[in-house]
């Protein structure tokens, strides 16, 4: 009984979050919520045994990383590499397009998709701004590459990290098998980016491109001491994601360094740390909490048990059939629900199939990050890129973006699920 | 940035501090010790007020988190995974805390606060002791359903409106409702964050019925007993406005003070919830942080658009400072030197004596003299819990929150605040005498009281 109930308070929940038209972390703090009244009035689970069950190492990471980005965005670190970057597109719009997204793909790999949307959304919405043109079609299709890009990375995306942690894929061999993918699928995505957005990627006016080629990248440095400051903390950051998860016997966790680096960085920024507190996105923040609150309410009542053991029967012991069900369905889960919780609820069932193939996480991990952007709400990387145009009051329809997402998403996770069949074959 | 200086020092300070701790975990294999070195070298750097307390408590649980990790891979027991650590932060006490602080700034927003203050001053008709009995009076209710920093968020700017209004020295008023905000809260596991971190500890398990039952009567004597002395001590400053200054304040109608017709409803209906909910939830086993989550996540539904501004007025830097500090201490816990604490104490009282009780009043009440309520009731939670003595810690933090310095406790640091904003700060000194004198006397008067409930019931 109680489960039914859960699962039809999160279906709600979800459905609420979709039309757009509650506030967002209003309506996923309300679920976990009702969830606590739902389990309490059934008997089974205190308000504090779902509270526990929330991933609070997840949250943790996420605000220090939102830290992190903040102090260094304040600091000018990313306008100067920007304009440094952006330089030799000599304002060419189809150029600058393409290698911002060449960026994109680059820093994905070292951090989370919800940073590198972080690091790149105000950039991106400044330079278009510079340039007078319209930045809609950056933010889409960044969003797209940030969460396809991060699948070779086991901090490419909190995804990767959940599904590594619990079914103990190794990161080496995790960077192997899917750098090519990554790599195919940028060379297939861009042209398609090109194209579609055509008529919205228009040559900006000389004499904007001429004004902003003339700024010397040093400008934008804001503060000598915090710039410094933040490209130390950006190259511990990119060391401690690099090796950290490698380490023998016991791997680092990504949160620790991340915790690490923003409360050391919060120290010396002593004066403004209020200020820089008030600055992170706690809105998105708590929208993960709630979302998390919902999905330990499902693990009570044993839906995803049910789900795993419903899941095995499936699969068999069948490889073929294995990688194609642990691509496509969640995949198909992660467009419509975040593909964090998508992970949470599979990763111990891909466990369960490493022995099959040790491809079935690494399928897994594939499918959620491309599944991400099936549709806008699947990863918080789309939901950041959706709440910067939003700021800017030039918002993205969900719709708008789906029209590009949907159809490059089912297209990327047929390549996937091909490449992922070759691999199977000498594997 | 700007002041050098400090940095420095607090920068070599942290660094000679991990090279200690690091030491000894790599050299000596002691892990308790390490990570009791960071403890008290986060404490002393907090208490300098030099460095920011938020970012030094996060860095505080980072190192510790570092600490336990090398001792976990070099296979030295006591180390644990940076994820069992952050398990042990009470994050269920953090999302009250959050959701109080949400309902409390969408209520102040909507002006219904100083629609309520307004009315019951009225009835003062200028005479400043009436003022002065009606706003204590006030502050001692709310305090019951709200922590004491809202508390004073709430009272103390209408507090200082009003007196302006009228003329008044608004000093003794903040300082008699920080002392009563404090003392007030005992009865209720709502009124205060440390009332709700020891009943909610998972080896006590207080009843929020019993602790009202056991302690309303107490909190109403000391109060009784208070207001002479606060009516003495400030007597002299007290008098009557003129006439004209007082209609003139009266005389306005409480309903402009509400800036939002829909914004006052929901929060009137809010506030209404809360207070039933935490009134009767507790014992039909409704956690008040699951009410105060609900309330809230309906309260930002409502406010739509403007959700996000609300959630960040959250007073951010004071919940990531407790998530800091619930880290170090969940860090005390896993190796094991909370337990060693409580043998020692253990060592010279008897469990469930006499002496055990009184020892659980002055001693704690002390300590939160010092430091900050919170910390001192998160470490001393479990050892009241072996002790079987839970009653007697909730007291002593409450009124150790004023005594002999007013650092103990949050609230009176907002009211020292706001008095600084308005350039008439309150003197220190002036804190420390009525707080001591009260505080003194609370504190024999409780202690003469549980006593009695430990021969009369054996509670």
């Amino acid at each position: 009984m109680a489960a039914e109930i859960i699962i039809a308070v999160f279906v709600i929940t979800y459905i609420a979050i979709s039309s757009e038209k509650v506030n967002r972390t209003a309506t996923a703090l309300l679920g976990m919520g009702v969830a606590g009244i739902v389990l309490w009035a059934t008997r089974q689970a205190t308000f504090s045994e779902v509270v526990d069950l929330v991933e609070w190492s997840t949250i943790l990471f996420v605000t220090s990383m939102f830290i992190i980005v903040t102090i260094a965005a304040s600091s000018g670190m990313f306008q100067y590499l920007a304009l440094g970057l952006t330089g030799p597109t000599q304002g060419q719009t189809k150029k600058l397009f393409v290698s911002l997204l060449g960026f994109v793909f680059i820093i994905s790999l070292f951090f989370d998709t919800t940073s590198t949307m972080l690091i790149m959304g105000p950039l991106t919405i400044e330079l278009c701004k510079a340039l007078d043109i319209d930045f809609r079609p950056f933010l889409i299709s960044e969003a797209v590459t940030c969460n396809f890009a991060s699948i070779s990375s086991i901090v490419g995306a909190v995804p990767n990290l959940i599904i590594a942690e619990k079914a103990h894929v190794d990161p080496g061999f995790l960077f192997i098998t899917l750098l090519p993918l990554s790599i195919i699928l940028f060379v297939v995505s861009v042209p398609i980016f090109l194209r579609v957005f055509e008529d919205k990627l228009i040559p900006s006016e000389e004499d904007l491109v001429s004004q902003m080629m003339l700024i010397n990248p040093q400008y934008m440095i804001r503060s000598k001491s915090d710039f410094f400051l933040s490209i130390i903390a950006m190259i511990i950051l990119v060391l401690g994601f690099t090796l950290g998860p490698g380490l023998e016997p016991i791997p680092i966790q990504p949160a620790l360094i991340a915790i690490t680096v923003a409360s050391a960085l919060l120290i010396v920024a002593r004066e403004w740390v209020d200020e820089i507190l008030k600055r992170v996105n706690w809105g998105t923040i708590f929208f993960l909490v709630g979302l998390f609150g919902l999905v330990a309410a499902l693990d009570i009542t044993g839906v995803i048990d049910a789900l795993g053991v419903g899941i095995g029967w499936l699969i068999g012991g069948n490889v073929v059939l294995g990688i194609i069900f642990m691509t496509w369905v969640p995949a198909m889960l992660s467009a419509v629900i975040d593909n964090i919780p998508v992970s949470a609820v599979l990763a111990p069932i891909a466990l369960q199939f490493a022995d099959v193939s040790p491809l079935l996480p690494v399928a897994l991990i594939f499918a959620v990050n491309v599944g991400g952007f099936i549709l806008p709400i699947g990863s918080p990387a789309n939901i950041l890129a959706l709440a910067f145009a939003e700021k800017e009051r030039r918002p993205i329809q969900m719709k708008d973006f789906a029209k590009v997402a949907t159809p490059l998403g089912l297209l990327m996770i047929a390549i996937g699920s091909g490449w992922l069949l070759l691999l199977g074959l000498f594997i | 940035m700007k002041k050098i200086g400090w940095e420095i020092i607090a920068t070599l300070f942290i660094t000679i501090m991990t090279a200690v701790a690091l030491i000894l975990v790599i050299v000596y294999q002691n892990v308790p010790v390490a990570v009791l070195v960071i403890f008290i070298g986060t404490y002393i750097l907090i208490s300098t007020e030099k460095v920011n307390r938020t970012a030094m408590s996060l860095l505080g649980v980072a190192l510790v988190g570092v600490i336990l990790y090398i001792a976990l891979s070099l296979t030295i027991p006591g180390g644990v995974r940076f994820v069992t650590l952050i398990e042990h932060i009470e994050w269920h006490t953090i999302i009250f805390i959050i959701a109080m602080s949400i309902i409390v700034s969408v209520a102040a927003a909507s002006g219904i606060f100083q629609y309520i203050a307004l009315r019951i001053a009225a009835r003062s008709e200028g005479d400043h002791k009436q003022l002065f009995i009606i706003f204590l009076v006030f502050v001692s209710g709310i305090s019951l359903f709200f922590d004491t920093v809202s508390t004073m968020l709430i009272a103390a700017p209408l507090t200082i409106e009003i007196c302006k209004a009228l003329e008044i020295d608004f000093k003794p008023f903040l300082v008699s409702e920080a002392i009563v905000c404090n003392f007030s809260s005992i009865p209720s596991i709502v009124g205060a964050v440390p009332n709700l971190v020891i009943a909610q500890h998972q080896d006590i398990q207080l009843d929020a019925g019993f602790l009202f039952i056991t302690f309303m009567p107490l909190s109403i004597i000391l109060f009784l007993v208070s207001l002479p002395i606060f009516l003495r001590w400030y007597g002299k400053s007290f008098g009557v406005s003129e006439e004209y200054r007082a209609d003139a304040v009266f005389s306005i109608d409480p309903s402009t003070m509400i800036k939002d017709r829909w914004d006052f409803n929901i929060s009137a209906v809010a506030i209404i919830c809360l207070v039933v909910g935490f009134a009767f939830g507790p014992s039909l086993d409704l956690t008040p942080p699951m009410v105060a989550l609900l309330i809230a996540g309906f309260v930002l539904l409502l406010a739509h658009e403007r959700a996000n501004e609300f959630l960040n007025r959250v007073g951010w830097p004071t919940v990531f400072f407790l998530v800091g500090l619930f880290g170090l201490v969940g860090a005390l816990d896993i190796t094991g030197l909370i337990d060693a604490l409580g043998v020692v104490i253990s060592g010279f009282i008897e469990e469930g004596s006499i002496f055990a009780t009184v020892f659980l009043i002055w001693i704690p009440a002390i300590l939160s003299a010092f430091l900050d309520n919170l910390p001192v009731s998160i470490v001393l939670a479990p050892i009241a819990a072996t002790f079987g003595n839970p009653l007697a810690l909730i007291f002593a933090v409450n009124i150790g929150g004023y005594i002999f310095t007013p650092l103990g406790s949050p609230a009176n640091m907002v009211a020292i605040g706001l008095s600084e904003e308005q350039h008439d700060p309150i003197p220190f000194i002036e804190f420390v005498k009525i707080g001591t004198l009260l505080g003194v006397i609370h504190l024999a008067i409780g202690s003469g009281y549980l006593v009695l409930l430990q021969i009369l019931f054996g509670i």
